[in-house]
């Protein structure tokens, strides 16, 4: 998954646990949440590589 | 042989300069540059090999950029400095460079055809980034630099090319076909130069291929002043090559903040939930429990009633108004002959007695 589209998820998640009702649902997304962080977070900290082609 | 010092050096060369009649009241024909417009005017004049720093005290005489001129004045030396100024008292303008007319034609032609318009948008967050670039520039030292401290995360793949001079045109088109589509944005920079320097992306076959990939192009070419066609065909012009690595990198500091805020709203919202649900089952349970105790202490009091109305047949009751038992062999004596011997039980003591 890029790291784009699982920060958009990040952000779509976390607009829905503010307004959802239901318990289970909410800790549904909040287990979500947290692992889209841990991803995103290991993405922004990893080490790019330079390339010349 | 005897030395002299600098200040007698400088004292010699500012006389031969200022009292040389060959160098006084001069006209100078060459291409203005890098002018500086404060409460003087600072350019140089230039032709294709040298290049003279000039200082015009009166600013309301028109200069331009690029434009060819005849510049009146005389020699000056700076004692401080040690270097040379062209002071000018009258500017006669010859032309636009060759360079610039052919600048602005191409400019034109090409924003008729539409060139500059269609930008595309820039990815947000590209993971590859494609770089233009002569590799031991300093321009691709400080698009590096930049990334690396801004978003080390994206892969930058390096397409060297020459930027300057003969075949350089063809490089630069090469490498833009080559990475389009295999990157997410590609940058094409490099550092300032003269106008002739620049003038490979004055190209009209590099704005084409521009123009034609399909995958968005920043361009940081050269300083801020510097414009080229490149820049106008680009989806986004950036001042300087260290602009351009900004202008398509997010901070990484920004987002790790970002999702750290998203991460806590988000326990947030579920704690409150959570806690709000407690308060909940907490209110019913107190409620459950007034309620229960209100109907035990009804039933008591149902009770109490219940048990003052059994007092009555309560045989200690009884006796303790004034009653009393009669019992003959232990039960109820409910007939009686003379002689039998019964029991009298009263509230405080029992009496045997004989029937007479």
């Amino acid at each position: 998954m890029k790291f784009e589209d699982m920060f958009l998820e990040l952000k779509d998640l976390s607009d829905k646990i503010e307004s959802v009702e239901d318990l289970d649902l909410k800790v549904e997304y909040y287990e979500k949440i947290k692992d889209l962080s841990l991803k995103c977070k290991k993405y922004l900290e990893s080490k790019k590589n330079i390339l010349e082609l | 042989m005897q030395s002299i010092s600098v200040s007698e050096l400088v004292s010699r060369i500012k006389v031969v300069l200022e009292f040389n009649p060959s160098l006084k009241d001069i006209c100078v024909s060459g291409e203005v540059s890098n002018l500086r417009n404060s409460k003087y005017l600072f350019f140089s004049l230039k032709d294709d090999f040298c290049k003279i720093n000039c200082v015009c005290f009166d600013s309301s005489l028109k200069v331009e950029n690029n434009s060819l001129v005849k510049a009146f004045g005389y020699l000056s030396f700076n004692k401080k400095s040690g270097g040379v100024s062209f002071i000018i008292n009258k500017v006669e303008r010859v032309s636009k460079s060759l360079i610039y007319e052919r600048f602005l034609k191409t400019k034109e032609k090409l924003e008729k055809k539409g060139y500059f318009e269609g930008k595309k948008s820039l990815p947000l967050y590209p993971e590859k980034i494609g770089v233009v670039a002569s590799r031991e520039s300093d321009a691709l030292k400080d698009v590096l630099s930049v990334l690396s401290r801004r978003f080390p995360c994206a892969d930058v793949f390096l397409k060297h090319t020459s930027v300057q001079g003969f075949g350089s045109v063809r490089s630069i088109c090469n490498a833009l076909s080559f990475l389009d589509e295999k990157v997410d944005i590609i940058l094409i920079v490099r550092g300032g130069g003269s106008y002739e320097d620049l003038d490979v992306f004055n190209s009209e076959e590099l704005a084409r291929v521009i123009f034609g990939v399909k995958t968005p192009v920043v361009s940081g070419v050269g300083h801020e002043s510097d414009f080229t066609i490149c820049d106008f065909v680009c989806d986004v012009r950036a001042a300087t090559p260290s602009a351009a690595a900004e202008v398509c990198s997010p901070k990484k500091i920004v987002l790790l903040s970002e999702i750290n805020s998203l991460v806590s709203a988000a326990k947030y919202f579920l704690r409150k939930d959570i806690d709000s649900k407690i308060n909940f089952l907490d209110m019913n349970n107190r409620i459950c429990k007034e309620s229960l105790r209100g109907e035990f202490n009804n039933k008591i009091g149902e009770i109490d009633i219940i048990f003052e109305s059994l007092k009555v047949y309560d045989k200690n009751f009884v006796l303790s108004k004034g009653y009393s038992i009669s019992l003959k062999d232990g039960k109820v004596l409910k007939s009686a002959k003379k002689g039998d011997e019964v029991l009298i039980v009263t509230h405080k003591k029992d009496f045997r007695s004989v029937i007479v």
